[in-house]
């Protein structure tokens, strides 16, 4: 997907504004708060949490050795394990896999690292029908969008529109009849689809967890379409990043109630599967190929720095449904495939720091997402780790850095600093005097227009703590 | 591309300021925490979490009882076709029931799917099966109707308890081992939690007493 977030404020100002984006978005906002209530109605779920973080905190500090043991492990249950450094690495391998496999179509379960590494437009270019069977994503794919939201692909589409878009695509497979009810539109995308299931020569999937104990993968869905994907074709490719790997299947276990319960409050999703490789002799169901393909894409240069906590996200999307500007402007507004907060520090490690500028900065720092992260990452921190890093490269806008090298310049004359704030606060008394709040200041109309500035009263911030200081003084003599 | 391996594990080392195959800090738990409620009967706990995920059950004396309850359950949702069986059940008096039953695995047709559970969890409501030749894996999604045989001796309190039980050598290579909690569900149109997506929009428990 082509980076497009150098058009966050204009992109965002458009959603605000956009009727059907709003409805859904505010439909998001309450399955968010649903999902707090199962979250907090958990007894363990802060133990879960701590050991969870521990775990893979202990993973990345030896993640050359869990690779090294999940592939040996892979490799012995039959799986064939393909290193990518670069996205188009990875397109080239699975390309390749497909044309061996003489495929004409592939099935494909939701992978935001197959987004990530533009899987779909290289199937497009060789030749390869792909087929997306995540409802949501089949829905993108008939609107021709990409995903906007990490669980929830299609969040963003209203019933009416998932009406339209069926009408109109389903008209040339004989259907007049306009469907309405959610249940007939769903009965209709299953049985279509599940023809392609049938026809398909390859079953592409994402991977939730890589084991290294058993080499084993783990695939989490409410719909039963990974399963699908991953069973009923000959040929089954994994989509996988470097950082996904976990010591034991114990281990899963504990990251896997975790991503269940802040994703969507279940306890487990109705599907949560281990996959190990290639059928055995005399099974009836399963692949004869398995291939896992792991992803690096600047996933080992993160180890080495500050951001190397973000690498502990298990894609949960907590973050972004708990998020006040995520909640309101939708994904597309952030201009690439991981959007909200975790978005706004995966986005400048994978793409560039110039065209992401935007993205750290429009966090109010409000910090409900590091509250309600279950792997504890510190996602506002890292904000401020990004707009000190666009500082030091001047990518800072100009009247930004205009605005701060001002303040420094009067935070370092405290002199001045007292004379002008006293002189303001006084300005603002004055000119707020008769309703005690002010409805326009200058610079600040975007804020003023939703709500009254109060106006100051008595004396300054200054004054009252010299007066305190000096009251202290004088009671302790 | 092994180029691209040995590139990969060189930066990941690189990143971590160590020489290949350094000495590996042991892992930080012995045991691991998984979510459960303490003094609540691991069946009572199980039944509650159905009620939620939305999977029915029904408790049999003896598993021979199984192709009359399978039966009577095609009857009550006006099924008809044939009943994929899962191997691990094919023993079972099927004849009895005039049922049309296949067995193997599930093809596109077959609108019921029986197959038998490894174990059940009793914390997350969930069904543990495992695919291999006695249980196709495709019993468990290409169906509408998913009838599962659970020994209630087989039902654990917590997922962690599964893990050794797979690890245990009797046990065979699994192809895959899969935790099934609720029916097949989406919440992809217009945000309303719907069943049977792609997999079944139904699954019964007969659990063995």
């Amino acid at each position: 997907m082509q980076l497009s977030s150098a058009n966050f404020k204009s992109a965002a100002r458009a959603a605000l504004h956009e009727p059907n984006l709003q409805a859904a978005m505010a439909e998001n906002r309450n399955f968010a708060a649903h999902v707090r209530v199962q979250v907090d109605g958990t007894a363990n779920f802060q133990g879960l949490r701590a050991q969870a973080k521990a775990i893979k905190d202990h993973t990345l500090a030896h993640l050359d050795h869990y690779l090294e043991r999940y592939e040996a492990a892979a490799i012995k249950q039959g799986t064939q394990v393909h290193w990518a450094q670069t996205p188009e690495q990875a397109q080239q391998i699975v390309v390749d896999i497909c044309r061996q496999a003489s495929a004409r179509s592939v099935i494909k379960g939701k992978t935001m690292i197959g987004e990530e590494m533009g899987i779909n437009d290289a199937l497009a270019r060789a030749g390869i029908e792909r087929y997306e069977t995540d409802l949501g994503e089949y829905i993108l794919q008939l609107a021709d969008e990409p995903p906007s939201h990490i669980n929830g692909p299609a969040i963003h589409k209203t019933l009416e529109q998932v009406q339209d878009l069926f009408h109109e695509h389903h008209k040339d497979l004989g259907r007049e009849s306009f469907l309405h009810e959610p249940a007939e539109l769903l009965a209709e995308a299953r049985r279509l689809l599940r023809k392609r299931f049938f026809e398909a020569e390859v079953g592409i999937t994402g991977a939730n967890f890589l084991i290294a104990e058993d080499g084993s993968h783990v695939l989490v869905t409410n719909e039963g379409n990974g399963d699908l994907t991953s069973l009923l074709p000959k040929v089954r490719i994994v989509l996988a990043s470097i950082e996904k790997v976990l010591p034991s299947r114990a281990d899963a276990g504990v990251h896997l109630q975790l991503l269940a319960l802040s994703a969507t409050g279940q306890p487990l999703t109705s599907y949560t599967s281990l996959y190990g490789g290639t059928k055995n002799a005399g099974e009836l169901d399963g692949a004869e190929q398995c291939h896992v393909v792991l992803l690096d894409n600047g996933r080992s240069e993160m180890l080495a720095g500050e951001f190397r906590p973000m690498l502990r996200c298990i894609r949960c999307a907590a973050c972004m449904d708990n998020c006040p500007v995520y909640n309101w402007v939708g994904g597309h507004a952030y201009g690439w495939i991981y959007p909200g907060p975790m978005g706004s520090i995966w986005t400048p490690q994978l793409t560039n720091l110039e065209q992401t500028v935007d993205l750290p900065n429009a966090c109010t720092l409000n910090g409900r997402c590091a509250e309600v992260c279950p792997m504890q990452i510190p996602l506002p921190d890292m904000m401020r780790v990004l707009r000190s890093q666009h500082w030091q490269q001047q990518l800072t806008a100009t009247t930004t850095r205009w605005g701060i090298g001002l303040w420094a310049a009067l935070a370092s004359r405290p002199r001045l600093y007292r004379l002008l704030t006293a002189m303001a606060a006084r300005t603002m008394a004055w000119a707020g005097s008769k309703r005690g709040r002010l409805s326009r200041l200058p610079l600040a109309r975007g804020w003023t227009e939703q709500r009254d500035m109060p106006a100051p009263q008595g004396a300054t911030f200054q004054q009252l703590w010299q007066q305190r200081q000096a009251d202290k003084n004088g009671s302790e003599q | 591309m092994s180029s691209s391996r040995q590139a990969i594990l060189s930066d990941v080392r690189k990143a971590l300021g160590r020489e290949a195959h350094s000495v590996i800090e042991p892992h930080p738990f012995k045991e691991r925490i998984a979510l459960s409620q303490a003094g609540i009967d691991p069946y009572q706990q199980f039944l509650a979490r159905l009620e939620v995920t939305g999977v029915t059950l029904e408790a049999l004396a003896d598993i021979s009882q199984v192709p009359e309850a399978v039966a009577a359950f095609c009857t009550r949702h006006q099924l008809h076709g044939p009943l994929a069986v899962a191997p691990a059940l094919a023993s079972l008096p099927w004849q009895q029931t005039g049922l049309q039953t296949d067995v193997g695995t599930a093809q596109g047709h077959h609108p019921i799917g029986v197959a038998q559970a490894f174990a059940g969890i009793a914390a997350t409501g969930s069904l543990v099966m495992l695919a291999n030749a006695d249980n196709p894996a495709g019993l468990n999604f290409l169906p509408e109707y998913h009838l599962v045989v659970l020994d209630k001796s087989r039902l654990l309190g917590q997922l962690d308890q599964l893990w050794p039980l797979l690890s245990h050598p009797d046990e065979g290579t699994a192809q895959a081992v899969q935790l099934i909690t609720g029916p097949s569900s989406t919440a992809d149109i217009g945000g309303q939690l719907l069943y049977g997506a792609h997999g079944p929009r139904a699954v019964h428990i007969l659990l063995i007493d």
